[in-house]
């Protein structure tokens, strides 16, 4: 680091110190809470707690709902970051291009950050209305052409569709930058040595997105995890049969709707150690390929 | 460009226009929804010629929901969380970047590692703190007994957030990405200023009050109106940490507008609720779109 200035240490921890308390009592506390939580039994409404060890995580281990809802919660990580990346990727290699559509595209494809997971859910909710909504027609002629009421499939579609739909803002701005910056006359020399544009996509503009897409798809994995939660809420409520009752919204209904407070904090221990996992994958084997020299 | 794309350029458009009508055509229906009556709605389900009712719904929306007092919670909520961000974000990268000492380095990674775990992972323990935030205090009082032993009784405050601004908008400044965007900026800034005003006999909080913040005024503004939006867009705290209508945010209020479900949702009113809700902070990124696009970008410079 550089362009420390400044010597009076004191400034330093006085500067800090707000957002550092504010850290403390809202994130790093409330991680210690869980832990401390996961090992005891607590009663709700303060009605006291006791140590039992390992008993709260082989109760939640022991339930077969909860591998359930582990495993679905690992799948729509990957699949919700890697979908709505993919489009953003496609859209910001397309808006890239000095078209007549860039500039109506680069200001609208930023819109739906506009609009907050819940109330996209409810709006796609009523449009994917499987008797009210777009698709009631085709449900006349085929009596179950679309139902994701039922079927789990057709649920997460809608689930993955509302997500992309949302997610899109924040992966396309990164990116688009990400390849704006790319000098041109990389492509001037790529097309001189015989280079056609898929070839360049490939090892000029790909490799050199690479610190943008990696950190895109860092935070996508997190971002979609916390906006599931608003869609779930809104348009599964965690159905048909479970399906959809991600770990986050699980959470939510044991300890808000069930007052389990150790089981909730044990998942919350275990969802954070997921995140934490995957986050650590991702640094561990996307980082070593990611070029930051240009 | 470069060569002859003209097939490339067409699939490109192509796509461009197959993502605006992916993004613009939920819009249109919630608009076009809007304008119809609940009879019309029942009469002919999804249809997607525009009514004359939107006056109607949107009285309806204004008088006998809670959505206009809501959306008046969401614009403090919004404001008081952006406000906060930035100048927590400020202090803390002005200190990480201008300061030498042995915590700097610890300051930011602590900071950091804030962004990789979202509020909505530790929603329930989050809410125990909220609900006591002199939680802390009492258990280092308690530790061993020994303010017990010195007072007689265990050290028992209380200072309950929940249901108030303060405990929406506090626990959602917990998160570090402004401070990154700024830390990234203020390197930006060559030194070279900073040690002109030493010179010029500036004492640290004067350059950064009248040097570093008029400079930073533009990336300032950018972020304070992406925090905003940010803030507005929030559901799952806020529909925890407030449970009197008095405090329930705009997005919260929405959601719960179909709740009162035996009879087939009344989809028009519902979908004025949500020209009500999103409405504001769509017109702030409509409009500032090439500042927030500048501000989030400096990162990645």
């Amino acid at each position: 680091m550089k362009q420390a200035i400044f010597r009076a240490r004191f400034l330093l921890w006085g500067l800090a110190a707000p957002q550092l308390i504010v850290l403390f009592l809202f994130f790093y506390l409330p991680i210690i809470l869980a832990f401390c939580w996961a090992f005891h039994l607590e009663q709700p409404f303060g009605g006291g707690s006791q140590f039992v060890g390992l008993a709260n995580f082989r109760r939640v281990l022991g339930s077969s709902e909860f591998w359930s809802s582990a495993g679905a919660t690992l799948l729509y990580m990957v699949l919700a970051s890697g979908t709505s990346v993919a489009a953003a990727l496609v859209l910001a290699l397309a808006a890239d291009r000095a078209l007549k559509v860039s500039p109506l595209a680069r200001n609208v494809f930023i819109w739906p950050k506009a609009v907050a997971s819940a109330s996209i859910g409810v709006i796609f909710v009523f449009i994917l209305n499987p008797f009210l909504g777009i698709l009631a027609p085709l449900n006349d002629l085929w009596p179950g052409f679309w139902n994701p009421r039922t079927n789990v499939l057709h649920t997460y579609i809608m689930l993955f569709a509302a997500n992309v739909w949302n997610a899109i803002p924040f992966s396309f701005i990164i990116l688009l930058a990400g390849l704006q910056a790319i000098p041109q006359e990389l492509h001037r020399a790529g097309a001189m040595d015989g280079a056609g544009p898929w070839r360049r996509l490939r090892d000029i503009q790909l490799p050199l997105l690479g610190p943008q897409l990696f950190v895109v798809i860092v935070l996508e994995v997190a971002d979609s995890l916390s906006g599931s939660f608003g869609l779930i809420d809104t348009m599964t409520q965690g159905g048909p049969g479970g399906a959809t009752n991600l770990l986050v919204y699980k959470i939510y209904s044991d300890g808000f709707k069930a007052y389990d407070l150790s089981g909730a904090a044990t998942q919350t221990v275990i969802l954070m150690a997921l995140v934490a996992c995957v986050t650590g994958v991702q640094y561990l084997f996307l980082e070593r390929k990611v070029n930051y020299d240009r | 460009m470069i060569e002859n794309t003209r097939s490339i350029d067409r699939v490109a458009t192509a796509i461009l226009i197959a993502g605006l009508a992916f993004v613009l055509a939920p819009l249109a229906v919630v608009v076009i929804t809007a304008t119809q009556s609940y009879e019309d709605f029942l009469a002919r389900n999804f249809s997607l010629v525009p009514g004359t009712h939107f006056a109607g719904n949107f009285r309806e929306i204004w008088t006998r929901t809670d959505l206009p007092r809501q959306t008046l919670n969401s614009v403090i909520v919004g404001a008081i969380t952006a406000a906060g961000r930035i100048a927590l974000a400020v202090t803390t990268s002005y200190a990480v970047v201008y300061f030498a000492g042995r915590g700097r380095g610890l300051v930011y990674a602590a900071v950091v590692a804030s962004i990789m775990l979202p509020l909505e992972l530790m929603i329930i323990t989050a809410y125990q703190v909220t609900a006591n935030v002199a939680l802390p205090l009492d258990a280092v009082a308690n530790m061993g007994g020994w303010w017990g032993a010195l007072f007689g009784a265990p050290l028992d405050l209380q200072w309950n957030l929940l249901d108030t601004y303060a405990g929406i908008s506090v626990p959602m400044m917990a998160q570090g990405s402004c401070t990154l965007i700024l830390v990234q900026f203020f390197r930006t800034i060559p030194p070279q200023l900073a040690r002109a005003a030493i010179i010029d006999g500036a004492g640290p909080l004067r350059f950064l009050r009248d040097i570093l913040l008029p400079l930073s005024k533009g990336p300032l503004t950018a972020l304070g109106i992406y925090m905003f939006i940010s803030a507005w867009v929030q559901y799952m705290w806020p529909l925890v940490a407030a449970s009197s209508p008095a405090r329930t945010m705009a997005v919260v209020g929405l959601a719960r507008l179909q709740e009162d479900a035996e009879r087939i949702p009344d989809f028009p009113l519902q979908m004025t609720g949500a020209i009500l809700v999103t409405l504001p902070p769509l017109i702030l990124i409509a409009l500032f779109q090439r500042r927030i696009v500048r501000g989030l970008t400096l990162s990645e410079k």
